[in-house]
C-alpha cells in the first residue's frame, strides 16, 4: 500500500491534517479522497508546485463551507437535546426546582462574593499613574513595626536627591470646621502639596488643577461640600473660614473621592499653611504626615528602597527608623491602616467555592439518583447509534442549560439581596454598573464551570451504562453497596462536612466576640461620654470641667490625650533609676488629667494615683502599668526616679504609683508597657462619667451641650459613648461573624435541598420494599428509622471529617488574639446536633410520607 | 415536501446526469463546467451531505484508487425519493417559467 502511493506526489501533510479536523466525519473520507485525486491529476499535468498552490487555495476556500456544514448538523442534534432537556425539566418539577434553586442560591452567593472581591481588589486603581505611585513608610527596626508616616522634610528631599522619583506629595489629614456665612460643616480634609493633584487623578469639576493650590489662601473642596455650602451658586472665588481662624478662597471643586480610594477627603488646603504653623518644620525626626511619591516608569522600587533606607540617619535621626516604599495598590489590603484585609479575600473566596461546590454536588447527586428514569432513553440513544462522547456532550449540555436557567434566578436573587449585602459589607456594590464585559464573562464562566462540574459525573456515569442491561430492565442500584452509591455517599458527606465546618466557625467567631465583650478590661467602659476638645474648651479646660461637674448627674470628668479603648502613641528614650544604658525603652504614652484613674475606675496596685493635693503631680509624677514595671525590671518602683522625653526636653520626675494592667488596645495584642503623666494643655478629649440612669441620659447630654455652647459656640457639639467606641474596634469581627452566619445558613439550606431530593428519590425507589415490610407488620416508626438511618450515619461521618479541620482553622484564627476564648467541645457537639437535627427533619419528611402510604397502592405498582 | 435549495438541485441533477460515474471529482467538474464558476470542494460537499441525510442520494463504496491515497471512491446514486424531488423541482420550474415574456438581455 505504502509503495503504491509513493508513486504519486503527496499533498502537504499539515494542510491535510487541518482538513481532516474541520470536515464532518460523514463526508470526511470521500472529500479527502477527492482532494487527493485532483491534486495528483494537477501535479501530473502542471507540476507539483501548481498542485500544491491549488491544494492550499482550495482548502482555504473549502474550510468555511466544511465548518458551516458540521455546525449545521451539530445544531440539529443540539435542538433535539434542548428539547429533551426542557421536557425533562418540565416533567420533573420538584427535582428541577431543587436543582435550579440550589444552583441559583449557590451562584448568587458566588457572584456576590465575586463582586465584593473585585471591589476590594480594585482599590486605588483608578489613578492614571496607579502603578508608579508609592507611599513612603517608616520602618522602625527598634520596634519591628511600620508606620505610614514620615517627617515634613522627607518628601521634598526624596524628590531632590533621587532622579527616579519624579514627584512627591505630603498629606496631613485632620478634621476641620468649614464655615461660610451661617453654614457650618465639620469634615475630614487635608493639607496637601500642589503636586498631590498631579500625582493622583481626582478629576476637577471647576477650576484649574495646576494652579488650584499654588497660592496659599486657597482651598479645593469636594462637589458634595460645594453643594452643601453654596447650593447652585458658582463656588469658585467664594470665601470660606477654616477652623474659625483661616480665610481661604475656593479655587477648585473636585468630584467626590470614589468609595474605592483609601482617601476620603472633603477639602484640600495648601500644605504651606501646615508648614508655616508647625513649630519645627525642618525637624527630621517627627513622624507625623503621609508622603506619596511618583516613580519614573519601570523603576525598580526594591532597588530604590535600599537607596532611601538610610536617608533619615543622614539628617541626624537616631538609628532605627528607615524609609521604605509601599505600593499604592497594596495599601488597602496589606497595610495596617488600609481598612481591608487580604485574608478575608481568601477566606470569602474559599467560602464562595465551597457553596458553589455544595450546589453542584446536589445536582450531581440528584441527576445520578434519577438515572434509572433516564436509563431507557440512554439505552435507546445508544442502540440507535449514539456514541459515548455524544451522550457526555448531551448531559453536560443539559447541565449547562440548567445552570443558565439558574443564573437567571441567581441574578434576580442578587437584585433582592444586594441592599442587605451592601449594608452588611459596608459597600456600594451594584450589579455591573459600568457595563463591564469582564464581569459578564465572569458570570458566563461561573455558569459554564458550574454546569461542567455538576454535569460531569452524571455524564460519565450514565453514558457508561450498557444498553443491553438497561433494556433488559436491570436498573441501577441506588442503595449502598455498589461503587456508584459510594461516590454519591462521599459527595453527601463532603457537603455536610462543609456545612458543619461553617457552623463550627460561626460559633467560634461568636464565642470569641462574646468573650471580648464580657472580658474585664481593667476599667469601666459603660456610662462614659467622650467629647473631643476644640476651641476654648481646650484652653479653658479647667473651667469647662468645673462647669460640667456642677450637675449632679455627672459624677466624674477628666481629660486625656487618647481614649482608653485605643491608645497608640509609642515613644522611646525614657530613663529611670538603675537603667541599663544598652536597654531600649519603648512605651506607650498617654497624657491624662488628675482624676483619670477614678473616672475609669482603674485599680492602683502600688503607691497612689494623681491628686490635686500634690501640686508637683502635674510636673513630675508618673504612673506606670504593671507591664511597664515588668519591662523596666524595677522591684519596688514607687518613689524611683523616672523621666520621659517631651518636646522641650526631658521631663524629670518620680514614679508615684502602679496601675493594674488594663486593655488600652484591642484584645488582639498583649498589654504593652504604658506610662501616664499629666501635662496640662495637651488634652484632646474630655471623658465624662454619668449616672447609670438611662432616663436621665438625654437630659445630661443636653446639659453638656449647653455648657459646650458657652465655651465653643463656633464648633458643633460632638460626643460618643466609650462602649460604642469599644464595639467599633471589633466591627470587622462582628461583620465577619454575621456574614459567616448567613453563609452557613445558605450552605445548610442548599445541602438540605439536596438531601431532600435524594431522600425522595430513595423512598420512591424502595416503595415496593416498604409496601412489603408494612404488609409483614413493620410499624411507621420502624420504616422511618430504616429510611433515615443511612443518612444519619453519613452525617456522623461528615462530623468526624469536619471537626479536626474546623478545629485547626479556628485555632489559627484565634491566634490573632492575645486574649482568646477556648474552642471547647460544646461547640462541636452543638454543631453536630444541629446538623443531625436539620438533616433528620429533612429526610424524615420524605421517610414518613413513604412510611404512612398505603401498601396496597405501592404494591399495585407493578 | 420541502423544495430543494438551488445548490442541492444543481448537485442532485449532476448526479442524475452522471449516472454510474457520479463521485466527488466528476460531480464538481460537471458543476463547474455547467455553471462557469469554480466551486470549491467544500461548496460541493455541503449540499451533498444534506442530500445524503435527507435520503435523496445514497452512497456506494467503489474500488480503492492509488491517486486517492489508497482510499475508495465513494459513488453517489440517486434514490426514488431523489427522483421525485428532481421531478418536483422541474415541474416548479416549468410552471413558473410558463408564459413568462421573453428575456432580452442588453449586450452591455
Amino acid at each position: 500500500m505504502k509503495k503504491k502511493s509513493s508513486h504519486f506526489p503527496m499533498p502537504p501533510k499539515s494542510v491535510q491534517w487541518l482538513l481532516s479536523r474541520t470536515i464532518n466525519k460523514d463526508i470526511r473520507y470521500a472529500a479527502i479522497g477527492d482532494f487527493d485525486e485532483i491534486f495528483v491529476s494537477i501535479a501530473k499535468q502542471e507540476g507539483i508546485h501548481r498542485a500544491r498552490l491549488w491544494y492550499w487555495t482550495q482548502v482555504a476556500k473549502s474550510i468555511p463551507s466544511f465548518i458551516a456544514d458540521s455546525f449545521y448538523w451539530r445544531f440539529h442534534m443540539f435542538q433535539n437535546h434542548l428539547k429533551v432537556a426542557f421536557r425533562k425539566m418540565m416533567r420533573q418539577k420538584v427535582f428541577s426546582f431543587i436543582n435550579i434553586a440550589g444552583l441559583a442560591v449557590g451562584m448568587a452567593i458566588c457572584i456576590l462574593i465575586f463582586l465584593w472581591v473585585q471591589d476590594e481588589l480594585n482599590y486605588d486603581r483608578f489613578h492614571e499613574n496607579t502603578k508608579n505611585i508609592y507611599r513612603v513608610v517608616m520602618n522602625d527596626q527598634n520596634y519591628g513595626m511600620k508606620w505610614p508616616v514620615v517627617s515634613i522634610p522627607v518628601g521634598p528631599a526624596l524628590k531632590q536627591d533621587f532622579p527616579e522619583i519624579l514627584d512627591s506629595a505630603r498629606v496631613s489629614d485632620f478634621r476641620g470646621l468649614i464655615t461660610h456665612k451661617d453654614k457650618k460643616f465639620d469634615e475630614i480634609g487635608a493639607y496637601v502639596d500642589p503636586s498631590f493633584l498631579e500625582i493622583f487623578s481626582f478629576p476637577f469639576e471647576e477650576g484649574n488643577p495646576e494652579t488650584a493650590l499654588s497660592s496659599p489662601p486657597s482651598i479645593v473642596i469636594s462637589q458634595e461640600m460645594a453643594e452643601k455650602l453654596f447650593g447652585h451658586e458658582n463656588p469658585l472665588g467664594k470665601n470660606l473660614k477654616l477652623n474659625n481662624d483661616l480665610d481661604l478662597t475656593v479655587t477648585g471643586v473636585i468630584k467626590n473621592m470614589p468609595e474605592n480610594s483609601h482617601f476620603d477627603l472633603d477639602f484640600l488646603a495648601p500644605f504651606e499653611i501646615f508648614e508655616q504653623r508647625d513649630r519645627d518644620p525642618t525637624h527630621w525626626g517627627r513622624f507625623q504626615l503621609y508622603t506619596y511619591v511618583l516613580l519614573q516608569e519601570n523603576t525598580s522600587f526594591k532597588q530604590l528602597d535600599t537607596k532611601i533606607a538610610g536617608l533619615l540617619q543622614q539628617h541626624d535621626v537616631r538609628p532605627g527608623p528607615q524609609l521604605q516604599l509601599e505600593a499604592l495598590t497594596r495599601i488597602h489590603l496589606y497595610a495596617a491602616d488600609g481598612g481591608g484585609d487580604i485574608r478575608y479575600i481568601y477566606i470569602f473566596s474559599i467560602i464562595a467555592v465551597f457553596i458553589l461546590a455544595i450546589a453542584c454536588i446536589n445536582f450531581m447527586n440528584l441527576t445520578t439518583a434519577r438515572s434509572s428514569t433516564r436509563a431507557i432513553e440512554i439505552g435507546m440513544r445508544k442502540v440507535t447509534g449514539a456514541r459515548r462522547t455524544d451522550l457526555v456532550k448531551q448531559f453536560i449540555g443539559e447541565s449547562v442549560l440548567i445552570s443558565f436557567v439558574a443564573l437567571v434566578f441567581a441574578i434576580t436573587l442578587i437584585f433582592l439581596l444586594l441592599p442587605t449585602f451592601n449594608n452588611l459589607a459596608n459597600k456600594q456594590l451594584s450589579l455591573n454598573p459600568h457595563g463591564d464585559w469582564n464581569l459578564i464573562l465572569g458570570f458566563v464562566a461561573i455558569v459554564i464551570f458550574a454546569g461542567f462540574l455538576a454535569g460531569s459525573y452524571p455524564a460519565f456515569f450514565l453514558s457508561a451504562l450498557k444498553p443491553v442491561n438497561i433494556l433488559r430492565g436491570v436498573l441501577i442500584p441506588i442503595r449502598s453497596g455498589t461503587k456508584k452509591a459510594l461516590f454519591r455517599k462521599a459527595l453527601v458527606i463532603l457537603q455536610f462536612s462543609i456545612s458543619i465546618f461553617l457552623i463550627i466557625s460561626t460559633l467560634v467567631i461568636f464565642k470569641q466576640l462574646h468573650f471580648i465583650q464580657n472580658r474585664n478590661l481593667g476599667y469601666q467602659k459603660d456610662h462614659i461620654i467622650i467629647v473631643p476638645l476644640r476651641g476654648n474648651t481646650s484652653e479653658q479646660y479647667e473651667v469647662f470641667k468645673n462647669e460640667l461637674l456642677r450637675d449632679s448627674r455627672i459624677t466624674h470628668a477628666t481629660a486625656t490625650s487618647e481614649v482608653p479603648v485605643l491608645i497608640g502613641k509609642i515613644h522611646m528614650g525614657y530613663d529611670w533609676e538603675g537603667k541599663d544604658p544598652n536597654k531600649e525603652s519603648r512605651m506607650t504614652e498617654v497624657i491624662i488629667d488628675h482624676d483619670f484613674i477614678e473616672t475609669f475606675d482603674m485599680t492602683i496596685v502600688q503607691g497612689r494615683g494623681f491628686a490635686q493635693d500634690y501640686p508637683s503631680d502635674s510636673k513630675e509624677a508618673y504612673i506606670l502599668n504593671e507591664a511597664a514595671v515588668k519591662a523596666i525590671e524595677l522591684d519596688s518602683p514607687v518613689g524611683k526616679r523616672f523621666s520621659a522625653p517631651i518636646h522641650t526636653g526631658m521631663r524629670e520626675g518620680k514614679i508615684i504609683g502602679v496601675v493594674k494592667d488594663f486593655h488600652f488596645q484591642p484584645l488582639h495584642d498583649e498589654i504593652e508597657p504604658l506610662v501616664m503623666f499629666i501635662t496640662p494643655g495637651n488634652f484632646s478629649y474630655v471623658c465624662i462619667r454619668v449616672q447609670p440612669d438611662i432616663s436621665e441620659l438625654s437630659g445630661t447630654i443636653n446639659y453638656i451641650e449647653s455648657i459646650w455652647n458657652k465655651f465653643a459656640p463656633n464648633f458643633p457639639f460632638q460626643y460618643s459613648f466609650l462602649d460604642a467606641r469599644f464595639d467599633r474596634l471589633y466591627r470587622s469581627e462582628q461583620k465577619t461573624g454575621r456574614i459567616f452566619g448567613y453563609f452557613t445558613f445558605l450552605a445548610i439550606f442548599i445541602s438540605c435541598l439536596g438531601l431532600f431530593g435524594l431522600a425522595a428519590q430513595i423512598s420512591e425507589q424502595r416503595t415496593k420494599e416498604i409496601g412489603i415490610r408494612k404488609v409483614m407488620g413493620a410499624s411507621v416508626s420502624r420504616i422511618t428509622l430504616l429510611l433515615t438511618k443511612d443518612f444519619m450515619r453519613w452525617i456522623i461521618v461528615a462530623n468526624v471529617i469536619a471537626w479536626p479541620s474546623a478545629y485547626f482553622a479556628m485555632n489559627k484564627w484565634l491566634q490573632n488574639y492575645a486574649y482568646r476564648t477556648s474552642i471547647g467541645i460544646d461547640i462541636f457537639i452543638l454543631a453536630a446536633a444541629a446538623a443531625l437535627f436539620i438533616a433528620f427533619l429533612t429526610v424524615s419528611f420524605q421517610a414518613i410520607r413513604a412510611a404512612v402510604s398505603d401498601p396496597v397502592d405501592s404494591l399495585r405498582y407493578e | 415536501m420541502n423544495l430543494l435549495s438551488r445548490s442541492e438541485e444543481i448537485v442532485l441533477l449532476a448526479i442524475w446526469k452522471l449516472r454510474e460515474d457520479a463521485y466527488g471529482v466528476t460531480i464538481r467538474s460537471l458543476v463547474n463546467d455547467s455553471t462557469g464558476y469554480d466551486w470549491s470542494v467544500g461548496a460541493i460537499y455541503a449540499p451533498l451531505h444534506r442530500l445524503v441525510k435527507k435520503g435523496l442520494v445514497k452512497t456506494l463504496k467503489g474500488e480503492p484508487v492509488p491517486e486517492r491515497g489508497g482510499r475508495h471512491k465513494i459513488y453517489y446514486e440517486i434514490t426514488p425519493d431523489g427522483k421525485k424531488a428532481l421531478h418536483q423541482i422541474k415541474c416548479v420550474h416549468e410552471a413558473i417559467w410558463q408564459d413568462a415574456p421573453a428575456l432580452e438581455l442588453d449586450e452591455s
